[in-house]
């Protein structure tokens, strides 16, 4: 059941020039919380800025209670919660819209994290690996410097490959190139995909899974007010129907789509 | 002792003033996890038509300085499967349901309120959204003109004899005019106000915020023209009002009932804390217990303006 809980910041570390891992105590988050669900963080009293931010669950320690973030500083919101230090509580609604789902019929998992898309990626990596699922993950950035979480996921008993846009670091080019490759080697229905990243990627995922017939997950970013199903703001379009267009809310519907779902060509 | 909260609008007596805005509380359902509804005074529905419809491209929404906009474009689910599926969720609850109703012409305004008429679940009252354009007088709003407010409210008036709550746009020159028609025809009380016209723009890009580029405005940014709104209403009719726009605690909502207003409606401030209309009617409790107020009723109006 979603929920406002009050949380206690146990950590805010700075791990790229731009991203921060924060740790939440959240208790009844941590054994409520499924990967691809997300929080909605206040990160401010004042009504500037007056929504609060959505970010993916990054992490869960049951035992401890905690909640990991991973977030990028983008502008006023994520710049006030980089601030954020042990000692403050913050105030965050959760868990919050639809969690990716088990691997169909046995199939290996394959998850492809491209930027910060990394952060539902790992939390199921995690989760996944601790059911004794053997991911595969597919890493992609623009550059090295850019590549985060490698620590966190180097510690997952789970084959990892790079991709960076520039080569600085394992394969050369988009992390959809990779995965392209990289499904040459299963036959279409030996493999789940999960990807999250940005909206570019997602398209190129949804297109070559449909064009493979490869059963694929992707976990969508829009822009949300409420992050419960009420203000209608985050539609995103399904394919028309003779009715006309069609929008589904990537808070309440999502952020966990199949592929065949939405109409990410619009 | 606990103070009196309850509050009348027409023959409609509510447990408390807070309501939840249209558009800003979903079908009621959406917030059940966060707190029980029958601690509020009302419920207004997001806006019914007679045809369900999708809603208008995203981006749909963008956050401004204490505020934000909204093209949502009226999306629902229409009034039969709200009748079927949305309405019976509701009827445990007890607190005000109202129903808030458009359409793009009279009759069609006259088909949504006689389908729900006709269905035999609890409604309290309406709520006419005379925001939405009007296809006749060429998209225009119903409640940009008072003859064709008076119009739309008198039709309407015969076909029920629940209350009927005039929602107003405040993107006028002059809104006690308009109130004083739907007064004259038949109305109970207005809501005041819907959002106001506004604009975001995006310089890096250079493109609207919005995919319709202009949207409507709500939020704490709104809170000074809604008191004034109110206000003007109030020195032109003597129907209860309920005030809207940018409330967020109780204390607002003293403001709006010292300016005029019988009731209030809680519209953003739902999506930042989603049971933050639950924790305003606590908080006037112990407003009232703190302040020796026995009928919070009596503040309606009571503004002292000789300063
Ligand atoms: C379901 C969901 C999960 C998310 N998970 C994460 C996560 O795990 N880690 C993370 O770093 N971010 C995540 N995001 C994005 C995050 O919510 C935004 O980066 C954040 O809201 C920006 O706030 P701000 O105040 O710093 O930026 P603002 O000042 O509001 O905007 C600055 C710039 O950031 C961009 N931006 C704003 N909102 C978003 C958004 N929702 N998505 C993409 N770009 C945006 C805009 O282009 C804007 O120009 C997620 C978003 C959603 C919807
Ligand atoms: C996302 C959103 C959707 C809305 N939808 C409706 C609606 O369907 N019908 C309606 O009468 N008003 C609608 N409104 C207007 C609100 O009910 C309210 O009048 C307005 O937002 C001002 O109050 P606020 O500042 O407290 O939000 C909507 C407002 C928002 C923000
Ligand atoms: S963010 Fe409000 S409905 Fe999705």
């Amino acid at each position: 059941m979603p929920a406002l809980h009050s949380c206690p910041v146990v950590s805010n570390e700075q791990v790229t020039a731009q991203v921060f891992r924060l740790t939440v105590r959240a208790p009844r988050l941590a054994t409520e919380a499924a990967p691809g669900q997300f929080v909605n963080v206040k990160v401010w009293e004042g009504p500037v800025p007056l929504w609060r931010r959505p970010f993916s669950v990054y992490s869960v320690d049951r035992d401890a209670g905690l909640v990991g973030l991973l977030f990028a500083v983008r502008g006023t919101g994520t710049r006030l919660l980089a601030g954020a230090t042990p000692g403050d509580t913050l105030d965050v609604l959760g868990p919050l819209g639809r969690a990716f789902a088990p691997p169909p019929e046995e199939r290996q998992p394959l998850l492809v994290a491209g930027g910060l898309g990394v952060a539902p990626v790992h939390f199921l990596a995690q989760e996944m690996s601790a059911q004794g699922l053997h991911p595969m993950v597919l890493l992609g950035a623009r550059d090295a410097a850019a590549l985060c979480a490698l620590d966190d996921l180097a510690r997952l008993p789970v084959v990892l490959h790079l991709a960076t846009e520039d080569g600085s670091r394992g394969f050369k080019g988009p992390v959809t190139e990779l995965l392209a490759t990289v499904l040459t080697d299963f036959h279409h229905n030996g493999v789940a995909v999960y990807a999250c990243g940005p909206v570019g990627m997602l398209r190129e995922v949804t297109r070559i899974c449909t064009a493979k017939r490869v059963w694929g997950q992707i976990c969508l970013e829009t822009l949300m007010a409420c992050g419960i199903g009420a203000c209608m703001g985050c539609a995103v379009p399904t394919h028309a129907t003779s009715a006309g267009p069609n929008y589904k809310l990537v808070c309440k519907d999502g952020p966990v789509f199949d592929v065949r779902e939405l109409d990410l060509e619009r | 002792m606990s103070a009196d909260l309850r509050v009348s609008i027409g023959s409609l007596t509510l447990n408390n003033p807070v309501l939840v805005a249209s558009g800003t509380f979903g079908y009621g359902e959406e917030f059940a996890p966060y707190f029980d509804l029958s601690v509020l005074g009302g419920v207004v529905t997001k806006t019914i038509t007679l045809e369900p419809r999708a809603g208008n491209p995203p981006p749909r929404i963008a956050e401004t300085a204490a505020g934000m906009l909204n093209s949502i474009g009226l999306a629902n689910v229409g009034v039969e499967v709200f009748v079927r599926e949305k309405l019976p969720a509701l009827q445990r609850y007890s607190t005000a349901i109202i129903v808030n109703i458009a359409g793009r012409s009279a009759d069609e305004f006259k088909a949504v309120l006689r389908r729900l008429e006709e269905c035999d679940l609890r409604i309290d009252g309406y709520e006419l959204n005379y925001s939405c354009p009007n296809v006749k007088e060429g998209g225009m709003a119903f409640s940009a003109r008072p003859d064709v407010a008076y119009e739309v409210t008198v039709a309407l008036r015969k076909e029920t004899t629940r209350p009927l709550i005039a929602k107003l746009t405040p993107n006028v020159t002059r809104i006690g005019e308009i109130a004083r028609a739907v007064a004259e025809a038949g109305a109970d009380a207005v809501s005041a106000i819907n959002t106001l016209v506004g604009m975001a723009v995006d310089h890096r890009t250079r493109t609207p915020k919005l995919a319709t580029v202009v949207g409507g405005l709500s939020g704490p940014a709104i809170k000074p023209v809604a008191l004034a709104k109110v206000w003007e209403i109030k020195n032109a009719v003597s129907i209860p009002i309920i005030g809207v726009g940018g409330i967020q605690n109780y204390e607002d909502v003293l403001e709006f009932m010292l300016v005029g207003a019988s009731a209030v409606q809680v519209g953003t401030a739902n999506f930042v804390t989603p049971d933050c209309a639950a924790r305003i009617v606590r908080d006037l409790e112990s407003y009232c217990d703190r302040e020796g107020i026995d009928r919070l009723a009596d503040l309606v109006g009571r503004l002292n303006v000789e300063c």
